[in-house]
């Protein structure tokens, strides 16, 4: 034990001794290390902590964890449920001592009933009766959920408060319990505090307030989802029984869904949809880490980073690898005669090894400083509105701290050998005959940064195909025009507007948009253009043939009149929806190019008919009057499928309202004139969002442009480390070599051989670089095909691009040190040493 | 005007002062040497007298502060780095105290160095000088060896090689023995005995007086000036007294 301190005593002063060296390296092992820490930090809040719970370890997600935020109305869903669904399951299973179920909403206004309070908007959980139980979550103050306050609908006006939120806005009083509060303008009892710590089962969302699940309708107005077995809202969180495994718990709870199917549960459904959900599989996966609608969506976006940023680690390492390299040959005196006083070669190795650990170290806490401003700009990029609990844990700390061990290890034990490699007695002599004995120190130091070169290529070329990837998803065609809209989502059914209520509305708002300042042309659709919303029916098409239900689903919307040439999207057939598709007149589609190839075999189908597999419109065939150019809808990477559009006024509910409003200036200064109207027409109408189409867009490519400027910003900081590798060891090699220099010189060498002679072999280490990172470049790109948008993974046009860029670099790498050896005084050979 | 014809190296009234930190060493004050073509000049002189830093600037890898010279009839004391680089290239062959050989070239490298410097000589010229070169020394069957594979008194035959094999109009050695013991000595020197006996014009810095005796003409240097032998002499005692 002394022994080592004595070692880190002795490393600290050979740190202090080379100030220099000592800084170069510790910069160069923060940027490492920070980097590293920074999307660990993320990749950890989102993927591996786990809930502040009893036993996290015993949880399981049943249903798809992914799906938090998502409700579907129609055919009954295995992979979200229904609340009859999730009875059948809770009851009959025989694998969970308890399951519990929950869903989100954003939007609950909340009054305190105080005056100087302004109304707040939080995001609650409506949970089961038994949601904390199953968790294992005890009150910090008044009582929790029981079964008894989740029984019929709106009978349990309860609230329980989130901890965060009790100290927030009711600065952590106890007399909030028993206090009446209005959500959503429904009067609600606080019963009680959840535990601290404790924000919901949702990573990335705080909840501020949870409600029974019987309380659905006051929270989410209009809708009745509780009784309805086509409503699916639910996400469930089972605790399995002592011996259970998942996968007895997956098995245990299909078997339970399809007795179901055949019982009660089944009988409430119709025919079609028993077949269609007959098949569904209900998946359980491990819960303890929570439910997350961005794990899905990031999971392999952060282990690509992670890995990308692993290189630019190891890139880093042989820098400061290359470091201790030249300082050995500098050492090589000391350690001689260390070696022939007689220490042993194991103990100096331990010593030198201190060295090289203890600047990791330094290197850590540098980088971990970096890293906390690093996780900031990360999750700022990738944007949404998430609070990942990002503090630092157990984890964050072993791994910053395992990383740099290895780090140091890494970097420091092939240059503590080949130091202690040393031969006593000819470094003790001095004067060499030769200009320059070069040995294999050169050889493993060029080898190195060829190496070096090497990886920083991989990482450039994934850089540039994530980057071009980017660049092609935002340049390709959408099928219309997205520059000049503007999108607006209203909630018109939670304002009580249904059916000829919201026809008529949004045809008013249409109207009043019409008149605004800026705008040229508007119209109303029920999902729109990239405003999150999708819906499908399954059609019959006379001609068309198929045995599964499935193959014949069609998207669609519903879409007021001049909506493709308000939009921008071309009608190339027949004609578009019009004023004259009234609820009175014939019933008409316009259907799009997809659909006309896979449901028409491509032929003119403007005059035949379809009809929706529903009930309700199983006697109303629908004629199309024309074809529409394909479009993407929602997501920058969709294939764009089979569509149909009826006239927003011949559906009987059309559900939700978005508008699209034509402008003729920028659409970023239209949006405010947009808001202002939607409210000036109807006061109480909710609204969900107003934005320009091509903000919409951008944002559904968050993820993408994170990752690609991401990977672009550590492609420089790979580049700028190999360059800074090369640039030193051809400085340190050339600063050796002074004297060949000169004799050159001396020989009648002029300035610009001696620069052409040192250039050609920092570019000879380059070639030897891109000899080895060409083809690892081209392998390693391959784990990035998933990434990719409109381009391959061996892409040559990317890989010609960062050749270049790569050797332009290092040329000025190379061209630094040049330029100093064309400095050397010939004089110098005639100096004897 | 005929004798300034004849002499290859002619230098007037030189002098060579060092400015470092505020201090001034006058190296050279007023030196005045001609060397004719085919001669064999020694130097030498006390440490520090300025023998190097004469020939450096013969070999033109210095120049001087101030006074003529005259190589090959062309002033040559004013030219730039490159214009010096190109005749140090084809008049002058450097033998270094400490060799100077390059670690990584090898044998055949090494002597090939000086031709690499020359724009348009093909290789198979190249080939022919340096065989001949290093056949003059006697080193042809060590081509593929490098330098470090060699003893001393082989690397020093290996560097006249070099100094010979661009044809230069003058050798210039700066302690070609220094370095060597005094078998390996006495061999370099009755090479470059031969040399000159065919032809070559040799400047040859020495401390040793043996070695001075192969020359034709001993050249005493002290303090920067050329001085008569009996004068260095009696400065010599004069000094230690
Ligand atoms: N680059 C330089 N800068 C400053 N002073 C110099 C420089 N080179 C030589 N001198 C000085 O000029 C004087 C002559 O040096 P020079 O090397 O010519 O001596 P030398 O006769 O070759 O001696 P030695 O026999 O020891 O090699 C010395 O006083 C030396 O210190
Ligand atoms: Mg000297």
């Amino acid at each position: 034990m002394s022994g080592l301190l004595q070692d880190l005593r002795y490393a600290l002063r050979q740190l202090r001794k080379n100030a220099g060296f000592t800084a170069v390296a510790v910069i160069t092992l923060a940027l490492g290390i920070g980097a590293n820490t920074a999307i660990f930090t993320v990749v950890n809040a989102l993927l591996l902590k786990m809930l502040p719970v009893k036993d996290p370890q015993r949880l399981v997600a049943v249903g798809d964890p992914n799906d938090v935020n998502g409700d579907s109305s129609g055919t009954p869903q295995t992979d979200i449920f229904s609340y009859p669904l999730y009875k059948e399951l809770r009851d009959r299973n025989s694998v969970f001592s308890g399951l519990c179920a929950a869903a989100s909403d954003h939007h609950i206004e909340v009054d305190t009933g105080e005056e100087q309070s302004a109304n707040e908007k939080v995001t609650g959980r409506m949970a089961s009766g038994n949601y904390f139980s199953v968790l294992g979550i005890e009150p910090a103050i008044g009582r929790l959920f029981s079964s008894s306050d989740d029984t019929d609908e709106n009978a349990n006006p309860v609230v329980v408060l989130g901890y965060d939120y009790w100290q927030r806005k009711f600065a952590g009083s106890p007399a909030v319990v028993g206090k009446n509060i209005r959500l959503n303008g429904f009067p609600f009892t606080v019963i009680g505090v959840g535990a601290p710590g404790f924000e919901g089962d949702v990573v990335g969302e705080r909840m501020a307030l949870f409600v029974p699940l019987s309380m659905q309708p006051e929270i989410i107005r209009g809708r009745h989802w509780r009784n309805s077995p086509h409503d699916s809202w639910l996400l469930l969180i089972g605790r399995l029984k002592p011996g259970i495994s998942p996968v007895q718990a997956k098995a245990n709870l299909n078997l339970v869904f399809q007795q179901a199917l055949r019982g009660g549960y089944g009988a409430t459904l119709t025919a079609d949809d028993r077949r269609a959900i007959a098949n569904g599989h209900i998946t359980v996966s491990p819960g303890g880490g929570g439910l997350s609608e961005l794990r899905g969506d990031y999971r392999t976006s952060l282990l690509l980073l992670m890995g990308i940023v692993g290189l630019v680690l190891l890139i880093a390492c042989v820098n400061v690898a290359n470091l201790l390299f030249a300082r050995a040959s500098r050492r090589n005196r000391e350690i001689a005669i260390r070696l022939a006083i007689g220490a042993n070669r194991g103990r100096l190795l331990r010593q030198l090894l201190s060295e090289s650990i203890l600047l990791a170290l330094l290197g850590g806490v540098a980088g971990s400083l970096l890293a906390v401003s690093g996780v900031r700009l990360l999750v700022g990029m990738f944007g949404s509105g998430t609070v990942l609990p990002l503090a630092p844990d157990w984890r964050v700390f072993a791994f910053t701290t395992g990383v740099s061990l290895t780090t140091g290890i890494l970097f420091g034990l092939f240059p503590a050998l080949q130091t202690l490699r040393v031969h006593v007695s000819p470094a003790l002599k001095d004067g060499a005959r030769t200009t320059d004995e070069r040995n294999s120190r050169f050889g493993l130091g060029k080898g190195l940064i060829a190496g070096q070169i090497a990886l920083s290529l991989l990482v450039l070329f994934s850089a540039s195909l994530l980057l071009r990837s980017l660049q092609n998803l935002m340049k390709q065609d959408f099928g219309y025009d997205r520059s000049r809209l503007v999108i607006a989502r209203v909630d018109a059914v939670s304002a009580g507007y249904v059916g000829e209520k919201m026809k008529s509305l949004a045809e008013e708002l249409v109207a009043r948009l019409r008149n605004t300042p800026g705008v040229r042309a508007a119209t109303y659709s029920k999902n729109g253009l990239f405003a999150g919303s999708e819906s499908a029916e399954e059609i019959i098409v006379p001609g068309f043939n198929t045995d599964n239900a499935r193959d014949r689903v069609s998207r669609e919307d519903f879409v007021g009149p001049d909506y493709f040439r308000v939009v921008g999207m071309p009608i190339v057939a027949g004609r578009g929806i019009e004023v004259q598709d009234t609820e009175t007149s014939a019933r008409v589609a316009v259907v799009n190019e997809a659909m006309v190839k896979y449901f028409f075999a491509g032929k003119n189908p403007v005059g035949r008919q379809f009809t929706i597999d529903d009930p309700d419109w199983l006697d109303k065939p629908i004629t199309v009057v024309g074809v529409s150019h394909d479009a993407k809808t929602n997501h920058l990477r969709e294939q764009v499928k089979p569509r149909f559009y009826l006239p927003f006024q011949q559906v009987p509910d059309p559900y939700m309202i978005v508008l699209a409003a034509q402008v003729g200036g920028s659409p970023a200064g239209a949006v405010s004139n947009v808001l202002g109207q939607i409210k000036a027409t109807a006061p109480s109408l909710p609204i969900s969002f107003v934005d320009t189409l091509d903000q919409l867009v951008n944002d559904s490519a968050a993820t993408p442009a994170a990752v690609a400027k991401l990977s672009g910003f550590l492609a420089g900081l790979a580049l700028l480390l190999a360059c800074v590798g090369l640039y030193g060891v051809m400085s340190y090699n050339i600063a050796g070599r002074t004297r060949e220099v000169g004799v050159r010189m001396a020989l009648g060498a002029q300035r610009s051989d001696v620069m052409g002679m040192v250039v050609r072999e920092a570019m000879l280490l380059v070639i030897a670089g891109v000899f080895l990172g060409v083809p690892l470049a081209l392998l390693g790109s391959r784990v990035l095909t998933s990434f990719l948008f409109g381009l391959k993974s061996t892409d040559p046009l990317s890989l010609i691009m960062v050749l270049v860029l790569l050797t332009l670099v290092a040329a000025f790498a190379g061209f630094i040190p040049a330029r100093r050896a064309a400095k050397v005084d010939p004089m110098v050979a005639l100096r004897y040493e | 005007m005929t004798e300034t014809n004849q002499a290859l190296i002619q230098i007037t009234d030189m002098t060579k002062v060092f400015y470092t930190d505020e201090i001034e060493t006058h190296a050279l004050s007023g030196v005045h040497l001609s060397v004719n073509k085919g001669e064999y000049v020694a130097m030498s002189g006390p440490s520090g007298c300025g023998k190097s830093t004469l020939l450096s600037i013969i070999g033109l890898l210095d120049t001087p502060t101030a006074g003529r010279y005259f190589l090959n009839s062309k002033p040559v004391e004013n030219l730039d780095f490159a214009e010096r680089a190109r005749i140090r290239n084809q008049e002058i062959g450097f033998i270094f105290q400490s060799f100077n050989l390059i670690g990584d070239l090898t044998v055949y490298e090494n002597v090939e160095l000086p031709l690499t410097y020359r724009q348009r000589m093909p290789s198979v010229e190249h080939k022919k000088r340096v065989m001949e070169a290093l056949e003059r020394v006697g080193m042809a069957h060590r081509l593929k060896h490098y330098p470090s594979q060699l003893s001393g008194g082989q690397q020093q035959r290996v560097a006249v090689a070099r100094a010979l094999a661009g044809h230069p109009s003058i050798l210039l050695a700066d302690e070609p023995t220094g370095n060597l013991d005094s078998r390996n000595g006495e061999a370099v020197m009755e090479l470059l005995a031969n040399l000159h006996k065919d032809g070559a014009t040799i400047c040859m810095v020495t401390h040793d007086p043996r070695f001075a005796k192969h020359a034709q003409r001993e050249i005493h240097l002290f303090d920067g000036k050329v001085v008569a032998e009996e004068e260095l002499k009696k400065l010599l005692q004069e000094t230690s007294a």
